[in-house]
């Protein structure tokens, strides 16, 4: 082993010491330690409901079914990887090894296998997670989970390999295809998802995809047998009936593995000057991701001079929203685009779960509003984690916090809202029908998607959650982020608690004959838009104290 | 004297250049940002390397550090060429980025220990302690990379780079972020590395800070070289001290002109 070898192994493992010793820095304080132990707690018992009813073998469930749904699910993670390779192209190093580490002595074959040993560690989580499946699924536990175990080993490589030969067709002529094959790549991506979803939830037997329709016929075809024909071997190794059958695909699957590797290590090509850009374009995104940003809030590319903006008078409230309105406007694309996706998925669900059997249009609406300010207000976060690279600046503001919190959720509680009543008018046009409950929700959707705003933003400001630059995942947050979700369920409670007393008030008064259908909806709308609008009142006052408690001299990583 | 002919008399010197540079391009996206760049460097001298902003400075420290691969051209440290043997050429030269990133979860003391094992620098461990205490940094030793300030990543990577004792140092804007305690350690420590052999090049907009410290001067102007040589025929250039000079070489920003040809004294 070479010297500069041992040297990026030292490295691997002081960084790995430098985590664990920030985890334990962070119990100093007593929010610290009360993040730290409750989401360690939540993530345990999570883990453990997992295990507990995994192990309950699926043997109801014949290898022949299985087969395809498998060879499927192998591919896609094996395009999604090869995806990824878009997003690194060259070799990846984090900003703060990048340079460091191209001016040091160490060998090029050095400096590949030290990426994908950090990648191959980086795997072991989804490893575990997915080997869980195959043990659960599969016949043979172990042959299962060794499979996958080749598998996500494999992939990182792969990514890795695609990743430095993508950077050799973008300097060659091969322009062109280099252009082409990620819009190709991405939309096999999703037809492969949406495949294996949807076979392994039919043999899931779950009711709501009862009406999607049969898909063995399709999962029968022989285009799909080749496309999935790379899997094969991982699939042998899965579900090979003796050991004499199953050994030769093993022997496969890790000569792949070597093969790879020896290929990543030895491949003529000069990656530095892509993996500069790569690691500048990470290093940016990572910065959005700092504040709980959304990766896709960049700013738009402009073709033209956008000097034209939005009125800036009127006093400071206006100032505040008219800025942010602005932001909104500049790094629309990324994030409008994203936006659609969600209501796309949005729709579906809604339109899976109630077709307006039973309540009308009013159910399906209602479950737009509600599941898409869950995802919507998750995608686009044009709010307080847009701003935490200017926070010093935003406390300096001479207005009281409350008003500041006021104007900075404002613009996105409206953007939401105006992007769910278009979903909710679209859904009622093509799917369901207009009626007076259609017009009620998209009537009380500011107030109520401001109110999981204004609760949302809160949180965020008592414990904000930061990606940190040389992060190599997100998982040192899992725990914390299921804290936070169960505090913002514990926070919605009132808004429950309004919507119950509506929902049950409305109904005595129809049971009881003392209005009609139509007016119980109008009524009940009305009033839990009163409710919510004293809400909304309240979360502002709570919005503005928990502004101006936010401490910026604080690590908050 | 033109580019080649001074190249080829500092060569043809006794002491082998520690650094030598010929015709070194940069092309970004059909722009040239580097232009056919010769010079070198001999051991214990520290080069000047000044220029307005966008002039392609950075770029040729990088590109003499092997982070980025030059479009054209050699570089050769030590003698070998930074592209075709990168091992040997880069363990002879060190690299102060203008805005140095620690490891956010590596303590000082590791930072110096990683360098140590990747320069192969034996005994380092008294060496490192020396460092810390000339660069202020011993009551830091366990402060983890994230929780430094500016200046004190600066001198984390001062000491870093101080501690394999290398043959070439390239330094971008160094004293950026420093106190001015930092500022005098920092620049008695370039002088001292100079004395003790090692060729630094120091690209700095501080013109005071390169006329106390440089030798020899390097003038880049959109990419292409428009002075070499040293201070003194810089001054003969124009009198008064090395802004006067900068100014009368480069333009004083409102001529939208294209550099002149290069001068080489």
């Amino acid at each position: 082993m070479s010297q500069q070898s041992k040297a990026l192994r030292y490295l691997v493992r002081a960084k790995f010491k430098g985590v664990l010793r920030r985890q334990l820095a962070r119990l100093k304080t007593w929010k610290g330690a009360l993040f730290a132990f409750g989401g360690l707690a939540l993530v345990g018992l999570w883990l453990v409901g997992l295990f507990i009813g995994g192990f309950a073998s699926r043997e109801d469930v014949s290898v022949e079914f299985l087969e395809m749904p498998v060879r499927m699910a192998i591919m896609m993670f094996s395009l999604l990887s090869l995806g990824g390779a878009f997003q690194h192209r060259g070799l990846y190093l984090p900003a703060e090894e990048i340079e460091r580490l191209f001016a040091a002595p160490v060998s090029r074959g050095d400096l590949i296998r030290y990426r994908l040993g950090v990648n191959g560690a980086r795997a072991i989580p989804g490893t575990l997670l997915i080997g869980y499946f195959a043990v659960r699924w599969l016949p043979d536990k172990a042959w299962g989970f060794l499979a996958v175990a080749i598998l996500f080993q494999t992939l990182p490589v792969a990514n890795q390999l695609f990743a430095i030969l993508l950077g050799k067709l973008e300097a060659s002529r091969a322009k062109l295809a280099a252009k082409f094959a990620r819009p190709l790549l991405f939309l096999f991506v999703p037809v492969a998802a949406g495949f294996g979803y949807f076979s392994v939830a039919g043999a899931e037997g779950l009711e709501i995809f009862q009406g999607v329709g049969d898909m063995s016929e399709l999962l029968e075809h022989p285009i799909l047998g080749w496309l999935t024909l790379p899997a094969i071997p991982y699939w042998k190794v899965m579900t090979g009936p003796t050991l004499a059958v199953r050994l030769p695909w093993l022997l496969v699957c890790i000569g792949i593995l070597v093969t790879f590797v020896q290929v990543t290590v030895r491949l003529p090509v000069d990656f530095r000057e892509l993996s500069l850009e790569t690691s500048a374009s990470v290093a940016q995104r990572i910065r959005r991701l700092r504040s709980g940003g959304s990766i896709w809030m960049r700013v738009n590319k402009r073709s033209k001079d956008s000097s034209r903006g939005l009125p800036l008078a009127m006093g400071p409230i206006t100032a505040i929203m008219s800025r942010k309105f602005l932001a909104i406007a500049r790094k629309s694309q990324g994030a409008l685009l994203m936006g659609f996706v969600v209501l796309g998925f949005v729709l579906f669900l809604a339109h899976t779960l109630d077709k307006g059997e039973q309540f009308g249009s009013l159910g399906p609406a209602a479950i737009v509003a509600g599941v898409g300010v869950l995802y919507l207000g998750s995608a686009m976060r044009f709010d307080f984690r847009d701003e935490l690279p200017r926070m010093a600046q935003v406390l300096s503001w001479p207005l009281s916090s409350r008003r500041i919190f006021l104007a900075t959720v404002l613009p996105q509680s409206l953007l939401v809202s105006g992007l769910l009543a278009l979903a909710i008018l679209f859904q009622a046009t093509f799917l369901t029908s207009f009626s007076v409950g259609v017009f009620a929700v998209i009537a009380i959707l500011p107030m109520f998607v401001f109110n999981w705003s204004a609760l949302d933003n809160s949180v965020w400001l008592i414990a904000p959650i930061r990606t940190l630059p040389g992060q190599e995942g997100a998982l040192v947050h899992a725990g914390r982020s299921l804290l936070i979700v169960l505090l913002r369920g514990i926070l919605s409670i009132p808004m429950a608690l309004a919507f119950a007393l509506v929902v049950f008030g409305g109904r005595a008064l129809v049971e009881a004959g003392h209005l009609g259908h139509d007016a119980a909806i109008v009524l009940g709308c009305l009033t839990f838009g009163a409710l919510l609008a004293a809400l909304d009142v309240a979360w502002i006052y709570v919005g503005g104290f928990c502004l101006g408690r936010f401490d910026l001299a604080r690590d908050r990583g | 004297m033109d580019s080649e002919s001074a190249l080829t008399a500092s060569v043809s010197n006794s002491v082998p250049d520690a650094l030598v540079v010929r015709s070194l391009s940069r092309d970004y996206e059909g722009h040239r940002a580097l232009d056919r760049l010769s010079f070198s460097l001999a051991p214990g001298k520290i080069l000047g390397l000044v220029g307005p902003n966008g002039a392609g400075k950075t770029t040729c420290l990088r590109m003499i550090a092997g982070i980025l691969p030059p479009t054209e051209g050699d570089v050769l440290v030590g003698g070998f060429d930074v592209e075709v043997e990168p091992v040997k050429a880069k363990g002879r030269l060190a690299w102060v980025p203008d805005d140095p990133a620690p490891f956010e979860t590596l303590t000082v003391w590791e930072h110096l220990e990683f360098t140590a094992k990747l320069y192969g620098v034996a005994d380092w461990r008294t060496r490192a302690g020396e460092l810390l205490e000339r660069f202020e940094l011993t009551e830091k030793r366990n402060a983890l990379g994230g929780e430094l300030s500016r200046g004190m990543r600066q001198k984390l990577a001062f000491s870093c780079s101080w501690l394999p004792e290398p043959d070439l140092v390239l330094l971008d804007e160094p004293l950026s972020g420093l106190d001015p305690r930092g500022i005098r350690s920092a620049r008695d420590a370039i002088a001292d590395r100079a004395r003790a052999g090692s060729a630094v090049i120091l690209s700095s907009h501080l013109l005071d800070l390169v006329e106390l410290l440089a030798d020899e001067i390097l003038v880049v102007d959109r990419g292409k070289k428009i002075f070499h040589g040293s201070l003194e025929a810089a001054r003969d250039l124009r009198a008064g001290g090395l802004e006067e000079v900068f100014f009368a070489i480069t333009g004083d920003g409102t001529q939208p002109d294209e550099p002149g040809p290069p001068q080489d004294a």
